[in-house]
């Protein structure tokens, strides 16, 4: 099998899971009563009074198949995934709030692979040896302590007590020259890190920088984890080959052992993981985002389920739902290009 | 199993099997519900009776299945765990004050049993003439078990940190089982529910660890130490509730879709594609916000949605490992003699495979603590001043900061319980690391 057919293979067996997914929130919302389900196709909180029009209108007294239609066509083709409780689309909150997290994804997921290929390499080349055991140490943390305690316990120790990295997106004063009119401040992309290094305001970018060391230090600590005890065993196996004691009898010194030869078969592996990381980054952005109250879409849909507000937590779901299987299809596909072994077994 | 069967022993077996599973049914009632048959036995709401029932019901249940089996050193676990019984029971009631009924029912059925396997009818069966003789023969027999036993033990105390997992975890079971000694429920503003905090006043204002409250109070005034307590409790109880139905659903689909294939197997494998397709927390938030106001009480929800979350793990798993061990050569033996389909799960293919969802379980006692803490943190979990470490610390959110002069000054009200919620976790997590290093055959002989 080629690499092509792979990848088609691959993309149509997703399809149906991504189907799937999406019939599984439909049924979870078919709980409700129609008066319930209907926030869910509101576009205007002017809409509520008629409610009984609009759940008319998208088929709720009908037939479930045909409430699937309706709702599949609005989440499609209008992009309609209903309104919050203060009215506004969720859609539209969602893609305002999406630069939020996408600025401590960015910085977060390069950071966790680093520190798990790196640490999980040297870990599994120096067995038992204090970096090893110091790998072990990060792992128990990362699978033991809540991300939530630990982000308030950074909170307490790095802002109220030496009031280095404070909590929020923006400063006081970043915030009032950005909702100033009249300011030069242009927005590009809506990453403050970006956005401030092209509009050249250095003091908005350092602002903004001594936001997010806090949440991506939660986040990356805590999800490496995996990744390090990953990166190690498949280190571990692949230095049990016979290649490595064939390497070793000819000479090589144990760097070029472990670099050249080991490491490269190490990491095939760890990159399924990545996948998983995804699903694990949008988990913690969650809960980081509520603590360090970084205006994201976790946040959002954190706050939205507190309050019992249901199209914006069904949103949340679907989105990452499709963010999380979309990835898992390109590590798939990736793992297939570097192993040719993948695509042809 | 040498000789036939008598017939007063496949009875006196099924009786004590029967007995014991209602009397373990009854201690599991009883730890979740309440007790069940209040007017029959009285005096059972005391913190430790549900563990008596539950104990010495699985002890009923091991002695009833060994003497129905027959198999090697079946006669000598019966007869010891039968005398231990007697002892328990003669011991406990003093302490507990539980029913006569039940207590001569067991006793004489103890008696009963020990009587009957002294006779050489019973002791033919195990396949020695008197008890004498049955004992030696089965002391050889049972050489080779002893042997696996011991260096079982030995590789767990090998590595230390395994010790430390059983010892906190141990610790924590403990401080579920004497949380009513160690923090004695009672006080007016609990409202006769052990597990709801009691709180002296409404003031938002932290108070500082004092002699009326060891750990201080929480915004509420909540009594720290008493939710740490008795949040062991509910952490073990959502944990084992969580992880037990989740294996319990895992264990019927994986059998089924591993043992019968086919389109069934596609069906159930895709259903399990689907769920893990979310990730976990995040799913289980948009069914807890759509169970809630279907008239779920929020706990219950949570539970239940984790529960959704959590089987498709151990439906894989479970798949995965019966068709593994499917085809290996005792299988085959197993079958070539005419086994049924049922014998073949449960005497050859479960107990082969269960190391890894034993292992799987413990680990998972962790993580789903875990995410109830974080759903309890959210805002999703039970209501404020239930017993729960996620919950207080939810309410220390807003005294993270301290106050201008003294940034550190309500460290209490987050610091203690998330120790709880982290030491527990790890508790579970190293038990289940060393559990995998110990049980798993692919590992133990390394």
């Amino acid at each position: 099998m080629g690499l092509r057919t792979y990848v088609l293979r691959r993309l149509i067996l997703a399809i149906p899971v991504l189907l799937g997914a999406v019939i599984l929130i439909f049924a979870v919302l078919q709980f409700l009563p129609p008066a319930q389900r209907v926030s869910i196709y509101i576009t205007d909180p002017k809409q509520a009074k008629y409610w009984r029009d609009i759940a008319q209108a998208n088929g709720l007294f009908d037939p479930v198949y045909v409430q699937f239609y309706y709702w599949l066509r609005a989440l499609l083709v209008e992009r309609n995934l209903g309104i919050d409780q203060q009215g506004i689309g969720v859609f539209t909150a969602i893609m305002s709030r999406l630069p939020a997290t996408v600025e401590i994804v960015m910085y977060a997921a390069p950071i966790i692979i680093f520190i798990g290929l790196t640490l999980g390499v040297r870990a599994g080349a120096n067995k038992d040896k204090p970096i090893d055991q110091g790998s072990r140490i990060l792992a128990i943390m990362g699978t033991s302590l809540p991300s939530f305690w630990f982000g308030i316990v950074l909170l307490s120790l790095f802002y109220a007590g030496l009031g280095w990295f404070p909590p929020g997106r923006y400063g006081q004063e970043v915030l009032k020259y950005l909702t100033t009119p009249g300011t030069p401040w242009r927005t590009y992309t809506g990453l403050m890190t970006i956005d401030s290094i092209i509009n050249q305001d250095w003091w908005i970018l350092i602002d903004s920088a001594r936001h997010l060391v806090l949440p991506i230090t939660v986040l990356s600590l805590l999800n490496s984890a995996v990744m390090v005890r990953v990166t190690r065993s498949s280190m571990l196996e692949s230095l049990s080959k016979d290649y490595i004691t064939a390497a070793k009898a000819k000479g090589l010194s144990k760097n070029e052992v472990v670099n050249k030869h080991a490491r490269r078969n190490a990491l095939i592996p760890a990159i399924t993981i990545s996948g998983l990381m995804i699903a694990g980054l949008l988990t913690g952005v969650t809960i980081t985002e509520t603590v360090f109250d970084m205006g994201g879409i976790g946040q959002y849909a954190a706050q939205s389920a507190r309050i019992l507000d249901i199209p914006p937590v069904i949103g949340y779901a679907l989105l990452s739902a499709v963010l999380f299987v979309v990835s898992n299809l390109i590590v798939d596909i990736l793992y297939a290009y570097i192993d040719p072994r993948i695509r042809l077994g | 199993m040498v000789g036939e069967r008598p017939r007063g022993l496949s009875f006196l077996a099924a009786l004590e099997l029967a007995l014991s599973l209602a009397q373990l049914s009854f201690g599991v009632l009883l730890f979740f519900t309440g007790n069940p048959l209040p007017g029959l036995f009285p005096n059972l709401d005391i913190g430790l009776a549900w563990l008596v029932f539950v104990g010495l019901g699985a002890v009923g249940i091991v002695i009833g299945y060994y003497m129905w089996s027959g198999q090697a050193f079946g006669w000598l676990v019966a007869v010891s765990l039968a005398v231990a019984d007697l002892v328990l029971r003669i011991l406990l009631p003093v302490m507990l004050g539980t029913s006569w009924i039940a207590f001569t029912v067991f006793v004489a059925l103890d008696v009963v049993i020990l009587y009957y396997l002294r006779k050489p009818s019973a002791t033919a069966f195990f396949g020695g003439q008197g008890a004498r003789d049955v004992l030696r023969k089965q002391r050889v027999e049972m050489q080779p078990q002893l042997k696996e036993v011991g260096f079982t033990l030995r590789l767990a105390r090998k590595s230390s940190l395994s010790i430390i997992g059983a010892a906190i975890v141990l610790f924590y079971v403990f401080l579920a089982v004497l949380a009513p000694i160690l923090a004695p429920p009672g006080d007016i503003s609990q409202g006769g529910d052990p597990m709801m905090i009691w709180h002296h006043g409404e003031s938002m204002i932290p108070t500082a660890p004092n002699p009326v409250n060891p750990f201080g109070t929480s915004q509420g005034q909540f009594d720290i130490y008493y939710g740490c307590i008795w949040g062991a409790r509910s952490a073990l109880r959502l944990g084992i509730l969580v992880a037990g139905g989740s294996l319990l659903i895992g264990l019927l689909i994986g059998i089924v879709a591993a043992y019968y294939g086919g389109w069934m197997d596609e069906v159930l494998m895709r259903l399990t594609d689907i769920v893990l397709a979310f990730p976990g927390l995040i799913l289980s938030m948009a069914l807890i916000v759509v169970l809630v106001p279907t008239g779920f009480a929020r706990l219950d929800a949570v539970m239940l949605s984790l529960t959704i979350v959590g089987w498709p793990g151990y439906a894989r798993l479970i798949r995965g490992e019966i068709l593994r061990v499917k085809n290996e050569d005792y299988v085959e033996a197993a079958k070539s003699v005419g086994c049924s389909d049922i014998r073949i799960i449960t005497r050859h293919i479960l107990p082969n495979s269960i190391y890894a969802v034993l292992i799987v379980f413990t680990l998972d006692m962790g993580t789903i603590v875990l995410a109830a803490a974080a759903l309890s943190f959210l805002g999703l979990g039970a209501s404020v001043g239930y017993a729960d470490w996620g919950q207080i610390i939810a309410l220390s959110i807003n005294w993270i900061y301290g106050n201008p002069a003294a940034p550190f000054a309500y460290w209490f009200t987050f610091i203690i319980p998330g120790l709880f919620i982290s030491t527990f976790v790890l508790g579970w997590n190293l038990l289940g690391d060393a559990l995998r290093d110990v049980l798993d055959p692919t590992l133990r002989r390394k």
